[in-house]
């Protein structure tokens, strides 16, 4: 009953990985041989190639499994050739076993990090036992970003803990942990563009009972990510019980994108606090580093404004619906803590409905029938004549100011109906007056009129020429955007296709680009309609490997410099708090390595560090969606 | 255990900062009045234009969209919707601490459960207020329930009607039940507790919840189809026992009765046999991963309070690799062939591999305590489900254990004579598990198989007898099997996968199909006719996607199987949406239909 489809090769993740057969197991482990020593696990690895490896073991092999004492796992894994190897465990024998995790932590590529180091990667052969009582963080306090630096110290600490089932005790025997910050830039505690997001990690034991990890990075967010990736060297040996990290490890490491962001839409539906902090933290664990918060939209207007109430007393589902300033800071420095950037979105002049009922402001509101109207229920769109306007949106921007303090803004732009301007007898007289057309190019011109008159009250409001982004939209097309929007003001999120001439065409004239083309990036993809019958009208689903191989190098070519980066979008027509995680991830957590990284290889290369990476996130409270039977996870190799 | 250690990690120079992750006091700004719900003819509830006081507001205008929608239309807030149903659009102020059963009328064998069915009931009203009602008035509620027989059998004759009508008498509110069976008393206490809202105001800066019912109501109902199945994958990836009771409770709260359980398949065999320890010690994924034989019994338990049969399956004689492979340590043989074949594809439909060894007759004897370890498990009289799909010839066919035995039973090495192998292994089994019933004092009953090649309408009555089997016929709906069977006299259940399966759209070229397309497919209405399955294999799932994965669009398949509308999918919408909001209160998240804002518009955004 479970479908023929798969024998007819319509999974992709089979079939794909079958014609790439030639590119599984890089490794070359011949053979594992085992043997019982002191204290270390031993891993021997020769030069570039992998010779025979001899581990190399101490303890008495005695798996405790906290109920079931009787049932000892009759499993080891073995690395043979590059796979892990599900293998019978001989309790009458004197080979020590190896765990799944160790193994796979030297059996395949990377180890277990991910997104994957860019730079210098040396990972050694050893794994030592440590002492969960003797792990200590040590950090230079000389700065403004002293606190930061503590709160990361204190996720590393959670992140370290996660490793253990629930209800296990490990041995707190082994060797003592010293970790030391390296901070060269304490002061910086700010978001940018251009910030240098690098680090270097180095462990090396230094006596027979001490290790020491030495993360250095040119400011915290650097820090931050070396912390990451440290705590992804560490796992637990459920074999012998006990807390182990990877001994010689040598990792130099920076992102090819500078903008890695995933996008929430809590307007269509709203999504409380405690969502919202919860993808900000698994986004920290993939080094992710911005967390788009569309936050306004027609159907509802949580945002609250202290300067203008009445938009989020109209506007909110229900006074419990809100997000107040206080709450939004918090998430802002919930974010910061994190290395994530949190960046708020106002959509206009399209987009907007609910909430604006009593200032006149809006025209097409509720329009009917919204489809010749607008793209969804409800229409709504801002009436771009009225003076007044222009001093209720500057307000709206001050209020996000203070709130969110952004480095960056996305003033939306999409999606702008002419039909709905259309029906006012004001506008029609107001481009009349200037002696426009009705036609469509002359509602390009209305459109700039507000987009050059919002544009001013943004850098009033925030205070500063702040970088802009906006949705690609009729306004962008490259046939004419240099005659609106001034390339260095602004940057183009492009939501179409990854194969849209657009994107070329925007990147000739100098234009800087985000990628979140629909195709592969749109999340909320491949779930049924939910106005009328049959799909969504971006289906199908996206797989994750569709995920990973979407490469914004691929499609900018030589214009790659460009690309600032690209971001997954969850629209939450079809989604609310109950459905997050498993919308997101793990499949944005494969974006993730795309932006830090991108790859030369594609998804099947991925494959196995992926698998693990999603079982990172469940532990972590993130109810991530399962990729495969958990029997291809414990079975490397044999799901292709 | 508590985690102790949590606390050892030391930390140099860490000074107190502000890092928790747990939520501050974020109180929001609160502002009075909100939204208030206006009940329309033939549009449903629709928000007022702008938030305003409802201090005068009428009899139909609601301070909540809940409340709203219990009483708005024919079927106010019922999932699945009822044979008939008078409702009355006035609610009347309860309280669960005044909410008295009384079991007089029914007979005694049925009281011990129907005592543990009103306790879910009252602990579902409770939920409607996170479980603190604190408005509280003194109205006595008072249930009162007939049976008419004491029969606890769950079979597919069980009678699942039931009345129900609500009085409220000023004094107090009565309530009457009258059901043939404590399956079909359930059954009213469900459709009871949906006559019940929360009425709690959407925002204040203390807790205030109270809870309303309907306070008029005459309501007769029945099924339509006997089986009303929810299939769940335990095997592809595990599913703890949590998550399963609660996918029980969803059935529950949607009238569901059959839970199908898949405990096992070739990835791995979760299952715990008494007799044959070697099941899980071979085949579970890790000693976490296991369900004891305690832990089925009291599923089951479970189930039957909540009115649900479980069936277990253990597919066979393909999908069994994982916990079989230790037959020749042990001195047994083979007992499964082709197990974990890298080469997969040659020998089955997705990795792993592994199907039965029929040649060895040691298999027959392990598969005999499995019976037996499960025949004891089960409430009588027993359903079991023995799988029997997608038997890979090729297999077999490279074995030559079972060539030689092939050869020398005379069978043929061609398509008809591995279709008389895999016959021969359904009708031993079948003689076993018979034999295992009858030893426990049991008649012989009827055992489920799904569709194969074995059950093609030219083949199947050669080999199969329609008395003895349920054919689940999975095939897609443009397929003519489901006739054919029932043309030729079997009882069959369906699930068209390319409707019923939950799991489709995230792999291949499948189709999501959403809940309006699940609602809208229709089954033929005959005796033979006994349901169908909303089905979710788990490849692609585990405890983490499962709750969204599966609701609500199962709801849409448990309203078609118990009333089979003839109304559309936008008509039940409203309804479905109550019940979203209801399933939330009792812990179970679902997907959601729709923005927020359609939602508070009924009928906007069709």
């Amino acid at each position: 009953m479970t479908d023929d489809g798969i024998l007819h090769g319509g999974k992709l993740l089979f079939v794909v990985l079958h014609k790439n057969a030639n590119c599984v197991g890089v490794l070359n482990i011949h053979t594992l041989n085992i043997r019982q020593i002191e204290w270390t696990h031993q891993v021997m690895k020769m030069g570039q190639n992998y010779a025979p490896v001899y581990l190399i073991c101490l303890l008495l092999v005695g798996m405790q499994c906290a109920n079931a004492e009787d049932q000892v796992s009759p499993w080891r894994w073995n690395c043979d050739k590059g796979k892990c190897v599900k293998t019978e465990n001989d309790p009458q024998s004197k080979e020590p076993a190896l765990s799944l995790e160790a193994c796979k932590m030297f059996c395949n590529d990377y180890g277990l990090l991910w997104p994957k180091p860019t730079g210098r990667m040396e990972l050694g052969n050893f794994l030592s036992k440590i002492n969960i009582n003797n792990i200590r963080v040590e950090i230079d306090r000389r700065g403004r970003s002293d606190d930061l630096m503590d709160a990361a110290g204190k996720r590393f600490q959670k992140l370290v803990n996660l490793n253990f089932p629930l209800g296990v005790t490990p041995k707190a025997s082994g060797k003592s942990l010293i970790i030391y910050l390296v901070n060269a830039n304490p002061d910086v505690r700010e978001f940018s563009l251009t910030m240098d997001e690098s680090y270097s990690v180095r462990v090396g034991a230094v006596s027979n009972d001490k290790i020491n990890a030495t993360i250095t990075g040119n400011n915290f967010f650097g820090v931050r990510n070396g912390l990451e990736t440290l705590s992804q060297l560490m796992i637990y040996d459920d074999i012998r019980n006990h807390l182990v990290i990877v001994r010689d490890v040598d990792i130099t490491d920076k992102p090819v994108y500078p903008y890695r962001g995933i996008l929430l839409d809590t307007a269509r539906n709203y999504f409380g606090i405690d969502s919202i902090k919860r993808t900000i933290d698994a986004m920290a664990a993939v080094k992710l580093n911005t967390f788009h918060w569309h936050i306004t939209d027609s159907q509802s207007f949580p945002f609250v404004s202290n300067r203008r109430p009445n938009l989020t007393k109209f506007g909110a589902y229900s006074p419990a619906k809100v997000y107040t300033p206080e709450m939004i800071a918090d998430v802002v420095q919930f974010g910061l803590e994190r290395g994530v950037r949190v960046m708020p979105e106002f959509d206009a002049p399209a987009h907007v409905g609910e909430g604006w009922q009593s200032t006149g402001l809006t025209v097409c509101f509720k329009g009917e029938p919204w489809a010749s109207i607008c793209v969804e229920p409800p229409c709504g769109q801002l009436n771009p004549v009225k003076e007044e306007l222009y001093d209720v949106i500057k307000d709206i921007y001050a209020d996000m100011n203070d709130a969110f303090n952004p480095d960056i803004f996305h003033m939306g732009g999409d999606e702008v109906s002419e039909r709905c301007w259309n029906t006012s007898q004001e506008i029609q007289q107001f481009m009349i007056q200037n002696r426009w057309d009705l036609d469509k190019s002359s509602f390009l011109k209305l459109w700039n009129y507000f987009q050059t008159k919002a544009q001013d009250r943004v850098y009033e409001a925030f205070g500063k020429r702040l970088p802009i982004i906006l949705w690609t939209s009729t306004l962008t097309d490259y046939a004419h955007i240099d005659n609106f929007l001034n390339k260095d003001d602004y940057i183009i999120q492009v939501w179409t296709t990854g194969a849209d001439p657009q994107i070329k065409g925007l990147l000739e004239k100098g234009y800087r680009l985000i990628m979140s083309n629909y195709d592969a990036l749109y999340l909320d993809c491949g779930y049924g309609a939910w106005i009328g019958s049959g799909n969504n009208w971006c289906s199908p689903y996206i797989g994750w490997q569709k995920v990973y191989d979407n490469s914004p190098k691929q499609m900018a070519m030589q214009y790659s410099d460009q690309i600032l980066g690209g971001e997954a979008a969850l629209w939450s027509e079809q989604s609310d708090s109950s459905t997050l995680d498993g919308r997101l991830w793990p499949r944005a957590a494969a974006m993730a390595e795309r932006l830090w990284a991108e790859p030369d290889t594609d998804w099947a290369k991925a494959e196995r560090r992926m698998l693990h990476v999603r079982e990172r996130l469940v532990r972590m409270g993130i109810q991530a969606e399962s990729l495969e039977p958990e029997w291809c996870y414990q079975n490397e190799g044999y799901c292709y | 255990m508590v985690r102790q250690w949590i606390a050892l990690v030391v930390f140099v120079h860490l000074a107190s900062g502000n890092n928790d992750i747990s939520v501050k006091d974020l109180t929001p700004s609160v502002y009075e009045p909100s939204w208030t719900y206006k009940c329309v003819p033939d549009e449903g509830c629709q928000r007022s234009q702008s938030p305003e006081p409802t201090a005068n507001y009428t009899g139909t205008v609601y301070e909540s969209l809940d409340l709203c929608r219990t009483v708005c239309g024919r079927f106010g807030g019922i999932w699945p919707r009822p044979v008939t149903a008078a409702l009355s659009s006035q609610t009347v102020r309860i309280h669960p601490n005044y909410l008295r059963f009384d079991l007089i009328d029914a007979p005694v064998e049925t009281r011990e459960i129907l005592a543990k069915m009103t306790q879910v009931a009252t602990s579902n009203l409770m939920d409607e207020c996170n479980g603190n009602v604190t408005d509280i008035v003194e109205t006595p509620v008072i249930v009162f329930i007939t049976i008419k027989t004491p029969n606890l059998e769950q079979t597919w004759s069980t009678d699942e009607s039931y009345m129900l009508d609500v009085q409220n008498k000023e004094v107090n509110v009565a309530v009457h039940i009258v059901a043939e069976t404590v399956y079909g008393a359930r059954h009213a206490l469900e459709t009871f507790t949906q006559l019940v809202t929360a009425d709690k105001p959407d925002y204040t800066d203390q807790y205030r919840c109270g809870l309303r019912l309907i306070s008029g109501a005459k309501i007769r109902d029945k099924p339509v189809y006997p089986h009303r199945g929810f299939l769940l994958d335990t095997s592809r990836n595990f599913i703890p026992l949590e998550d399963i009771k609660r996918m029980l409770d969803g059935m529950a709260a949607t009238k569901m009765n059959v839970f199908h359980w898949h405990v096992t398949d070739t990835h791995s065999f979760p299952l715990e046999s008494v007799r044959v320890p070697q099941f899980t010690r071979y085949g579970a994924y890790s000693a976490y991963e296991i369900y004891t034989t305690e832990e089925v019994r009291e599923l089951i338990n479970y189930a039957r309070v909540r009115g649900i049969r479980v069936v277990i399956e253990i597919d066979s004689p393909a999908h069994a690799g994982n916990g079989w492979q230790w037959g020749k340590e042990y001195g047994f043989g083979d007992l499964a062939v082709c197990t974990n074949e890298k080469q997969w594809r040659s020998f089955c439909i997705q990795p792993p591999c592994g199907q039965l060894n029929p040649a060895n007759p040691n298999m027959y004897k392990v598969l005999r305590d499995l019976y037996k370890d499960i025949a004891e498990m089960l409430s009588q009289p027993a359903l079991f489900h023995m799988g029997g799909d997608e038997v890979f010839v090729e297999c077999w066919n490279s074995t030559q254990d079972i060539t030689t035995y092939m050869e020398s039973k005379g069978y043929e090495r061609n398509t008809e004579g591995f279709i008389k192998l895999w016959a021969e292994f359904h009708s031993t089994a079948l003689q076993i598990w018979d034999e295992e019933l009858t030893a426990m004092g049991q008649s012989e009953q009827p055992v489920m198989l799904w569709s194969s090649e074995l059950t093609q309408a030219h083949r199947i009555s050669k080999y199969l007898n329609k008395d003895r089997y349920v054919i689940e016929v999975w095939e897609p709906v443009s397929s003519p099997l489901l006739s054919q069977l029932l043309r030729l006299g079997f009882r069959t259940v369906s699930v068209p996968k390319d409707i019923w399966y939950l799991d489709h759209g995230f792999w291949g070229i499948t189709k999501y199909s959403n809940w309006r397309r699940m609602y809208s497919h229709v089954l033929p209405v005959e005796a033979n006719m006994l349901g169908g399955e909303v089905a979710m294999w788990s490849e692609y799932v585990d405890s983490q996607a499962l709750d969204t994965r599966v609701w609500p669009r199962a709801a849409a398949v448990a309203e078609r199987l118990w009333s089979n509308p003839s109304s559309s999918a936008n008509i039940a919408e409203p309804r479905l949406q109550r019940l979203r909001s209801r399933l939330a209160a009792r812990g179970i998240p679902s997907d959601v239909l729709s923005p927020g804002w359609c939602a508070q518009h009924d009928s906007r955004c069709l």
